[in-house]
């Protein structure tokens, strides 16, 4: 008895030796090198072919407006029946230093002129041209950019000489918006995104003059600006500065770092958008001078590799707590430009 | 009448005769001299005590299942007229015994010394006492059964009254003058006027009960002795014209590994490259078991039930797979000096890159083998050849595969899509060596090939593919009725 139950024991474990265990090797990830997906290195000095400045060139709205002039005559360029520009004769030189300051000598000739016009939060973001001046928030009434090209050469504006821009604006005008301007690198970048930007306020620190115009039952409300200065223009006027401030921290996953994404403060109570830096240190995204108990959404735009990322955060109550985290969910770029728009 | 002279009578006149020795007997029998390999699993044995054992065991099983038929008691020095096979068989168990036997002696001249269940010693009992005129003995129940070392012998199985008053008419004609004699015409006309020619047919059912007394008197006259160093018994004797009741019940697992074959009909030449290098046959298992039907002494006939699976091993690079890992990040944020918070976050992590999956795809089936055998050899030993056919009864897999995209896809999915429930017949072949391990036990060693006739791919595979397999059994034969 004894050696048949030794026998099929045997027989038994010969069975069961066929009996493979099944075999799974999942977890060994061989890595791409350089898959962008892979590369979780924050940078203090991100370079110029980050995918960052791909993402701000992909969205930046290129939905421009164009058109003419003779330089030597008054003319009004309407755009639509929310836009007019006043150019005067002989406003025009060759830009030496485009943005820079103004020119000497007039042109004659005709010369076009393109128009970027910012109208909501998301066309700021767009734009990649966040409404704080040097770290302040700012509520935007709107901005533009002007460019006037003659023969492929951008034109300054000579001293003394302005650019009227009438417009009407999507909100009731208020009364204390003043004229800034955007700083910008010299040289000026090519991409969307200028790391020197900032609206500075002109000198002229008097508030736009704001018009009603009433057609039949409806009416006409904005904004006139006279702007020294082209290229980057805009309605602005600083929040209010008496209310308690603080720093605001966006933590988002290991993957979604300086170099692929940007955050932006979006307030819910004012035209305000404010971009988020990169912190080296603390791996996160920040942004100071945030209005205690402000109702704010936070939105981060990436791309790693060929995918586009958004990813936003509601907070209603700034202040209670000072760090965000959230997960950038992977959206098509039409979805991420469709939800920018709608801000 | 002396002590010996009723046993030299029988002696002298039936130790010449002799029985058939029915056909195989000797094959049944086995050699005292043999001796029980050693192995680690095989002790050594006793060959006498088995072969004693195996007798005394046999004799009781022959007792329960042998049948009347005709017998052959071989003429030994001393026989046991209990053949395992033959239809003779005691009722009655009647010891004879030379010696006194006080209590026969002083029995009363009218009393019959053949009763049932009775317990007669007749060394010196004349014959008319063996046998009772006043009583009515029927001995067509009784048994004649064991003489002491007498080499009383049945010519035939089916023995008659008549044949034992022709002998017994023997013995007088050559004792004409003596007391014996005569006590033994007086039996022989008793015998003439009460029994029937053919009334001593000995009933199995009464051997039974009759056998524990031979042995029991035998042993108390010390005749177990001598029946234990000349007791034979005879073989199993088949019914030759008809099929062998024998059959044996098989019970084994077997190593596999199977050969893939496949035959492009409309795949792209890349696809089927790739496939072939993603998978690797792997050593697979079989288990089963199986009804043996021998046929006759060396053709037999197979059938059972088995399961087999097929292992094979499928690896695939599979690019651009995403790992995602939860991790931890603990940040020290500083708000102004002397404020710093500590933050920690829980986010995951995903990483891009190849993995080789590895895993084990499962061809699973269940079969009916049916096979021809034919073995030979001894009784210790057998060699066997076999061939038949195995029927598919389902198939089943389990794994991945590629599919023509070069996607690892689970084999679940598109398995009906390419693969058959049902194979279909195969082909079998083996050769099995099989070791006798103790009466009813055997092991078996059986490398096998099987070569299956159909493609397991159905008509809407870009490919054909099949599987031969080859594989040992190993496993145990259980005779079940021998």
């Amino acid at each position: 008895m004894k050696k048949i139950n030794g026998i099929i024991g045997c027989l038994l474990l010969i069975t069961f030796a066929g009996c493979n265990k099944e075999i799974s090797n999942n977890n060994g990830l061989t890595l791409y090198t350089n898959n962008p997906l892979n590369d979780t290195v924050w940078i203090k000095n991100i370079p110029g072919d980050a995918p960052i400045y791909k993402l701000a060139d992909t969205i930046c709205n290129n939905h421009v407006l164009l058109d003419s002039f003779d330089l030597t005559k008054d003319q009004v360029l309407n755009f639509g029946d929310s836009l007019e520009i006043d150019i005067h004769a002989n406003s025009f030189s060759v830009s030496t230093n485009p943005g820079g300051g103004t020119g000497n000598s007039a042109l004659t000739g005709f010369a076009n002129i393109e128009i970027l016009r910012l109208t909501t939060r998301g066309d700021f973001i767009k734009a990649y041209r966040p409404n704080n001046s040097f770290g302040y928030p700012l509520e935007t009434a709107s901005g533009f950019f002007i460019r006037v090209e003659k023969n492929g050469q951008e034109l300054m504006l000579i001293p003394d000489s302005t650019v009227k821009i009438k417009y009407s604006d999507i909100q009731d005008p208020v009364t204390n918006m003043q004229v800034f301007y955007g700083r910008e690198s010299v040289p000026i970048p090519t991409g969307a995104i200028d790391a020197a930007h900032t609206w500075v306020r002109d000198q002229d620190t008097s508030w736009i003059k704001t018009f009603i115009n009433q057609s039949g039952n409806a009416y006409k409300k904005g904004y006139e600006i006279n702007a020294k200065k082209l290229r980057w223009i805009s309605a602005h006027r600083f929040l209010d500065s008496t209310v308690a401030k603080t720093n605001i921290y966006a933590i988002l996953p290991p993957n979604f770092t300086n170099t692929n994404t940007q955050v932006f403060a979006v307030f819910d109570k004012s035209r305000t958008s404010l971009a988020l830096m990169g912190d080296l240190t603390t791996r996160s995204f920040t942004t100071g001078n945030i209005h205690l108990r402000a109702k704010i959404t936070l939105i981060s735009i990436s791309q790693i590799g060929p995918d586009f990322y958004l990813g936003t955060k509601v907070i209603n109550d700034v202040g209670t707590v000072v760090n965000y985290s959230f997960t950038p969910v992977k959206q098509s770029l039409g979805q991420i430009i469709d939800y920018l728009n709608s801000l | 009448m002396t002590d010996n002279q009723f046993d030299n009578f029988f002696r002298e006149n039936l130790i010449n005769h002799t029985a058939p020795v029915p056909e195989g007997l000797w094959e049944k029998i086995r050699p005292e001299k043999e001796k029980r390999p050693k192995g680690f699993f095989l002790r050594k044995i006793n060959g006498t005590g088995l072969l004693l054992t195996a007798l005394l065991v046999g004799s009781v099983i022959i007792g329960l299942l042998t049948y009347q038929h005709q017998s052959s008691v071989p003429a030994t020095d001393a026989i046991l007229n209990t053949s395992r096979t033959n239809s003779i068989q005691s009722t009655q168990t009647t010891s004879i015994k030379s010696g006194n036997n006080s209590t026969l002696n002083s029995r009363p001249a009218n009393q019959p010394i053949l009763q049932k269940n009775s317990k007669i010693e007749i060394s010196d009992i004349p014959i008319n006492q063996l046998v009772d005129n006043t009583e009515s003995v029927s001995l067509k129940n009784q048994s004649v059964s064991v003489l002491k070392s007498i080499p009383f012998t049945l010519k035939e199985t089916k023995v008659t009254g008549n044949e034992v008053i022709s002998e017994f008419n023997e013995v007088l004609n050559k004792n004409q003058s003596t007391e014996y004699a005569q006590n033994l015409a007086d039996g022989i006309n008793y015998l003439s006027a009460n029994i029937q020619p053919a009334s001593l047919f000995f009933q199995t059912e009464s051997y039974n009960s009759s056998t524990g007394k031979v042995q029991k008197s035998l042993a108390s006259n010390g005749h177990d002795k001598f029946i234990k160093s000349s007791i034979i018994v005879c073989p199993t004797t088949r019914n030759r014209s008809g099929f062998n009741s024998d059959w044996s019940f098989e019970l084994f697992a077997s190593p596999d590994y199977a050969f893939k074959s496949v035959t492009n009909i409309s795949a792209p030449q890349q696809y089927l490259a790739k496939k072939d290098s993603s998978e690797q046959m792997q050593v697979g298992y079989s288990a089963g078991i199986r009804i043996v039907k021998p046929l006759n002494d060396n053709w037999l006939l197979k059938t059972g039930l088995q399961y087999s699976q097929i292992n094979q091993k499928f690896s695939h690079r599979n690019e651009n797979e995403i790992k995602t890992t939860t991790v931890i990040t603990s940040r020290a944020i500083v708000r102004a000096p002397g404020d710093t918070v500590h933050v920690t976050d829980t986010s995951t992590l995903q990483q891009i890159g190849y993995s080789i999956k590895t895993i084990t795809n499962h061809y699973r089936s269940i079969d009916i083998p049916l096979t021809l055998g034919y073995q030979f050899g001894n009784e210790n030993l057998t060699i066997g050849i076999n061939a038949g056919v195995i029927f598919n009864i389902t198939s089943w897999y389990q794994g991945e595969l590629l599919d023509t995209s070069l996607t690892s896809v689970p084999m679940s999915k598109i398995s009906n899509a390419i693969y058959k429930s049902n194979i279909g017949m195969g082909l079998y072949s083996s050769i099995s060596i099989m070791k006798r391990i103790n009466d009813n036990t055997h092991l078996f060693f059986e490398p096998y090939f099987r070569y299956n006739l159909s493609n397991m791919t159905n008509a809407q595979s870009t490919y054909k593919q099949r599987f031969q397999i080859s594989g040992l059994a190993i496993g145990l034969r259980f005779d079940l009725n021998r």
